[in-house]
């Protein structure tokens, strides 16, 4: 018996105690006094024979399948639209973007698609039955990769605290020649990550949490998988590694051969070529006392590292005692630029701001942009986002306001990502599915025509 | 299901449809109570396609699927319920947890109902149709697709979307709570 039956009855045993309660007594009364007054509508067919018992005599007859006849009219009516609309249309005109500039890749019903912000354009790149989840650009943007959730598995995982197994597919950036990279004996879970500089993947394999092994993965497919797992440090207070809001560990740009490692002992650098740990900022780190560190994403040159500290001498993790911090690469250089845990900065293609979220806490019900409804279970918090210069801490707000709502109803930012030129953010929210593009120095944004379901990903 | 009784009720037998409705009113009303997260939203939604059961059974050719095509209507009737209540402040919607105080179920342990509630409730209403079609109505692909009215295709990948956001949120919570022990 598996985890998977575990959480299956669960579910199920669930269902039934939470529908156990009848039906209101009233509720037949007002159906049958509702539909005694109505007649049920006449068919097209009964209409045609008058009073005939049709069931009867009609049964004998061949059915003419009117559901296939209209599907295809209206096939055929629709292709006869779309051409003459092509014909009479420009469709470069069909969005109007205030920074529009590059492609972008994403996710939409477990399908793949590549979206051109200047254009309007989008298509489907991969449309397998399997979920295909999180596509990303190669460094070089010649390929894309993503992630299908492999068949013939459970529908719930044998255990919560492992994801469950996927595959990883390769294509080159117009979607052709994809192919799946992962032998069958191989066990990969999560999201994937490219190694920077490269044309290789950072896969995380079967484990849990912190302690799931890496591997490398040549996009080709042509060569064996690499482990790149570091070893767990001597003297290290489990759980030595923090993986902040499930990013998968960030490897140091341009060569991507240096993991940095939070954890109760400071930061720690691990080379995967030499396998050896180094310390940095341990003096510069002391003086803040921290309870522990966290190690963020690099800069794109890999001169600077954010991190996440905790105050020592405030134990509870709330976000007044949390903070994200600049540290150089040598270790000699530390600045606060603020923010709080949820949802890592990201730096601009640049390296020079950091654009990071700032949570406002606000009770349901409270604020006009916090409705009393009963479909908004977790609307406690509205993140705005921060343009944060790396050397000195400065920072402006960008209103987001209109980012985050969908409609009248108050919504959290839950991505966002540079565009290339570095003038724009693609943002998502966690109640619409389209994205919006937000202009960094005037905060125009702009809402974008598609669904998405994934961090969106820019071709560089 | 008699297939007299249907074919009664197709007729214009108003007793006969009364008899159909009365039977199966209880298990509509709890699927309708699963996915919208509220009783009288639901006896709504029970209302309304029970409603438009009446007008249309003439349209029934098949009695075997007279349930499946019941258990259409109401999902449907669930979705334009949610989509008009997302437009208007409701202020008599129960907010509480349902259930938990009616049974004593030591199949489900309550740090688990607790996960599953928060987790579910946090599911937009087609994906907690997908799941209540496929774990509480324990219907096969073909007929869970078929009363979602969507693809087979979709439908695998709505259930497994689904799943994976009440994973998510359990493993999210679960993770929380170790890094917070950690910490202490």
């Amino acid at each position: 018996v598996t985890h998977q039956d575990h959480l299956e009855r669960s579910l199920v045993a669930w269902f039934e105690s939470e529908a156990v309660s009848p039906a209101p007594a009233d509720a037949l009364n007002d159906i049958v006094s509702v539909t005694r007054e109505r007649r049920p509508r006449s068919t097209f067919r009964a209409r045609l024979v008058g009073g005939w018992p049709t069931d009867v005599r009609l049964a004998h007859l061949p059915r003419i399948p009117w559901r296939l006849v209209g599907a295809v009219a209206l096939l055929v009516l629709t292709l006869a639209g779309a051409i003459y609309v092509g014909a009479h249309r420009d469709l470069e005109a069909v969005v109007s973007l205030p920074n529009g500039n590059g492609v972008i890749t994403y996710e939409f019903n477990g399908d793949v698609y590549l979206a051109d912000l200047e254009s309007g354009r989008s298509t489907v790149l991969s449309h397998d039955p399997a979920a295909e989840h999180s596509p990303a650009f190669s460094p070089d943007g010649t390929l894309i990769a993503f992630t299908r959730d492999r068949e013939h598995q459970p529908v719930l995982p044998a255990d919560r605290s492992v994801s469950p197994l996927v595959d990883v597919v390769v294509m080159n950036a117009d979607g052709s020649e994809r192919r799946v990279i992962t032998r069958p004996e191989d066990e990969y879970s999560g999201n994937l990550a490219w190694l920077p500089g490269s044309r290789s993947i950072v896969m995380s394999g079967r484990g849990s949490g912190s302690a799931s092994p890496l591997f490398r993965l040549d996009a080709s497919g042509l060569n064996d998988p690499e482990d790149l797992s570091p070893p767990f440090p001597e003297n290290c207070h489990a759980p030595c590694v923090f993986p902040l809001n499930g990013i998968a560990p960030q490897f140091r740009p341009p060569k991507g051969e240096q993991i940095a490692l939070g954890g109760f002992d400071g930061l720690r650098i691990y080379d995967v070529r030499s396998h050896a740990f180094t310390s940095i900022g341990d003096d510069l780190l002391a003086a803040w006392q921290p309870a522990w560190v966290g190690a963020g994403p690099w800069s794109p040159d890999g001169s600077r590292l954010a991190l996440l500290m905790q105050h020592a001498n405030s134990p509870n993790s709330t976000d007044a005692n949390i903070g994200w911090f600049v540290l150089s690469a040598d270790g000699l250089a530390l600045n606060s630029i603020g923010g709080q845990q949820m949802g890592s900065p990201v730096w601009s293609p640049d390296g020079l701001s950091l654009a990071i979220s700032e949570q406002v806490s606000v009770a349901r019900g409270s604020a006009a942009y916090c409705p009393n409804e009963w479909w908004i279970d977790s609307c406690a918090a509205v993140m705005w986002l921060d343009i944060v210069d790396a050397q000195t801490g400065a920072s402006r707000r960008l209103d987001t306001t209109r980012v985050a709502s969908s409609g009248t109803t108050s919504a959290q930012v839950s991505s966002w990502a540079w565009s290339p030129d570095g003038t724009s953010l693609l943002v998502t929210n966690n109640l619409s599915k389209k994205p919006w593009l937000v202009d960094v120095v005037t905060g125009v944004a702009a809402q974008l025509p598609w669904d998405v379901e994934s961090v969106p990903n820019w071709h560089r | 299901v008699q297939p007299e009784l249907i074919l009664r009720a197709r007729q214009g037998d108003h007793e006969a449809f009364t008899q159909l409705v009365g039977d199966a009113l209880n298990r509509l009303h709890r699927t309708a109570r699963l996915i919208l997260r509220s009783d009288d939203l639901a006896a709504d939604a029970v209302q309304e396609a029970l409603l438009s059961a009446w007008l249309n059974i003439r349209a029934v050719r098949e009695p075997e699927r007279f349930d499946g095509w019941l258990y259409k209507l109401v999902v449907h009737a669930c979705y334009r319920q949610a989509r008009r209540t997302k437009r208007r402040t409701l202020t008599e919607i129960q907010l509480s947890p349902l259930g938990f105080d009616e049974v004593d179920d030591a199949s489900v342990p309550v740090a688990d109902r607790d996960q599953l509630e928060r987790a579910f409730s946090q599911l937009p209403p087609d994906h907690r149709a997908v799941l209540v079609v496929r774990h509480y109505l324990g219907m096969s692909e073909a007929q869970a697709a078929s009363i979602l009215d969507i693809p087979i295709g979709t439908y695998k990948s709505r259930l497994s979307r689904a799943t994976q956001a009440i994973r998510r949120s359990i493993e999210m919570e679960e993770q929380t709570a170790v890094l917070k022990e950690s910490l202490t």
